[in-house]
């Protein structure tokens, strides 16, 4: 839209002084608040985006990354014209006449349509490429856990080894892919590990397997329950420990499992 | 006398209405919020030497004899008696004593039919000593965990043995009358002060069936749910 598209309003007097060119600083100051936000994100996303231990996780980060990239020019586009509106248009009385009319623009409808429709192709090619890397296949030496949730409790089963494991922990081999059967023993939770790069529901009766992860970084993780449970949900929880595949044997060993 | 438009009369009407509305909305709020803000009183370990204490708690079907003076249906519901907030001194052998005057429910959760973190991996059920329990005899659990912020992680499961279905009732509590208890007993070690909280495992709520086995008692400080802080003394 440009100035030219608006008609003066009728019966009003004439301008004495020519009027600013409002829709060039608008964009001059969108632009420049874009790239200052834009700028902001990039310096403080690593503070902000939790350490990842896996690829997964580390896609999970890079595509909020560059989401928020994409979307601080789609906020500052809203802030800056509101922002601006309210400023510079601001009068002390009340308006008695009616509003500008806006006439419609092709040009300016089929731009907003394309810009926005290719902006919403490019997340939806994203996403599905994001999907066919987290489906893909699991390799034959995947280790297997099986989650069961329970209020107010995550107990972890590794049918290859024959164990459970006796506490709060979760216990995974670096560099080895995992994957997950998650399912629930009464209501609704939600089985998740940040640093994993894993989400999904544990539903009732049913079995849920999430994507293959291979753990990267050995550390100190945590899982939590993402879907409100009930009394104590949010001591729901479980510590995971990413250690060497040697650790994870004796660790295996000394809960009762077999090598 | 003075006549009033049906517009006057109908915004009485619906002024009274709203208002009992409004006071009824009240006394169910506060009522909830007393259920939920429920602080049973603390019991402390017994100590039995510097490094050594005993707690001793009972779990009954019903709650005669700790919640006696409560309504439907929390009167009907298991309990653990006399409360389930427990205090035990830090950096301690803690043997605890429960003797269990329910019957089974059995467990939905396999998990919680073995003996976990206890001294010596077991329990001693009328003082025979056990690692696992078949899920069909089970009626509770004693499941202490950690909350995400202890610094010292804790862990302590064991499975209560409930008493038969059919057993004769020869003990007189509070003027109810319950079966002979099974007395489960374990040790566990405790590190330094700090809080954490312990639930019964085994749907033992309402129905006593999933999914509404985890609702009523299984879900109300007080019943089935509780803490243990550990604390200097």
């Amino acid at each position: 839209m440009s100035e030219t598209d608006i008609d003066p309003i009728i019966g009003s007097p004439a301008p004495e002084s020519k009027e600013p060119r409002h829709l060039r600083r608008v964009l001059i100051l969108w632009a420049v608040f874009s790239v200052i936000g834009i700028a902001v994100w990039l310096a403080v996303a690593r503070f902000i985006l939790p350490p990842a231990a896996t690829d997964l996780d580390n896609s999970d980060n890079f595509t909020l990354l560059v989401f928020t990239v994409l979307a601080v020019p789609v906020a500052m586009f809203v802030w800056v014209f509101l922002g601006y509106s309210l400023i510079v248009f601001r009068v002390k009385e009340r308006p008695i006449a009616d509003g500008i009319p806006l006439k419609p623009t092709p040009l300016l409808q089929i731009g907003w349509l394309s810009i926005t429709g290719i902006l919403c192709l490019f997340l939806v090619i994203w996403g599905l490429f994001g999907f066919y890397q987290e489906t893909s296949a699991a390799p034959s030496n995947a280790l297997v856990v099986q989650v069961t949730g329970q209020q107010w409790l995550w107990t972890f089963y590794y049918p290859q080894y024959g164990v459970s494991s006796q506490g709060q922990v979760l216990e995974l081999p670096v560099n080895r892919p995992v994957i997950f059967n998650v399912t629930s023993k009464d209501v609704l939770h939600g089985f998740a590990i940040r640093a994993l790069g894993v989400r999904v529901d544990a539903n009732p009766g049913e079995v849920t397997t999430t994507p293959v992860v291979t753990p990267t970084r050995t550390g100190s993780y945590t899982v939590v329950c993402v879907e409100l449970c009930g009394l104590y949900h949010s001591y729901m929880w479980s510590a995971v420990n990413v250690v060497s595949e040697s650790s994870f044997s004796s660790w295996v060993v000394s809960q009762g499992g077999h090598v | 006398m003075k006549q009033h438009s049906s517009g006057f009369v109908i915004g009485i009407i619906g002024s009274i209405i709203l208002g009992f509305g409004v006071v009824a909305g009240s006394w169910f709020g506060l009522r909830s919020m007393w259920g939920v803000g429920y602080e049973p009183g603390i019991l402390s370990a017994t100590k039995t030497g510097s490094n050594s204490a005993t707690l001793s708690v009972s779990t009954f079907p019903d709650s005669h004899v700790c919640h006696a003076n409560v309504g439907e249906p929390q009167i009907d519901w298991v309990t653990y008696c006399p409360t389930t907030s427990f205090k035990v001194p830090a950096n301690s052998v803690i043997t605890i004593v429960i003797n269990n005057y329910d019957s089974a429910t059995p467990i939905i959760n396999d998990y919680f039919r073995q003996v976990y973190g206890t001294i010596g991996g077991d329990e001693l059920v009328n003082n025979k000593p056990v690692r696992a329990v078949n899920a069909e005899d089970i009626s509770h659990t004693f499941t202490l965990q950690s909350t995400p912020d202890s610094p010292h992680p804790l862990f302590v499961s064991v499975p209560l043995v409930g008493v038969p279905d059919d057993a004769p009732t020869p003990v007189n509590i509070a003027g109810q009358s319950y079966p002979q208890p099974n007395t489960i007993s374990f040790q566990f070690r405790t590190g330094p002060p700090g809080t954490y909280v312990w639930h019964c495992y085994d749907p033992c709520g309402n129905d006593r069936e999933p999914p509404y086995g985890f609702s009523g008692p299984m879900s109300t400080t007080g019943y089935m749910a509780g803490t243990l802080t550990v604390a200097n003394y």
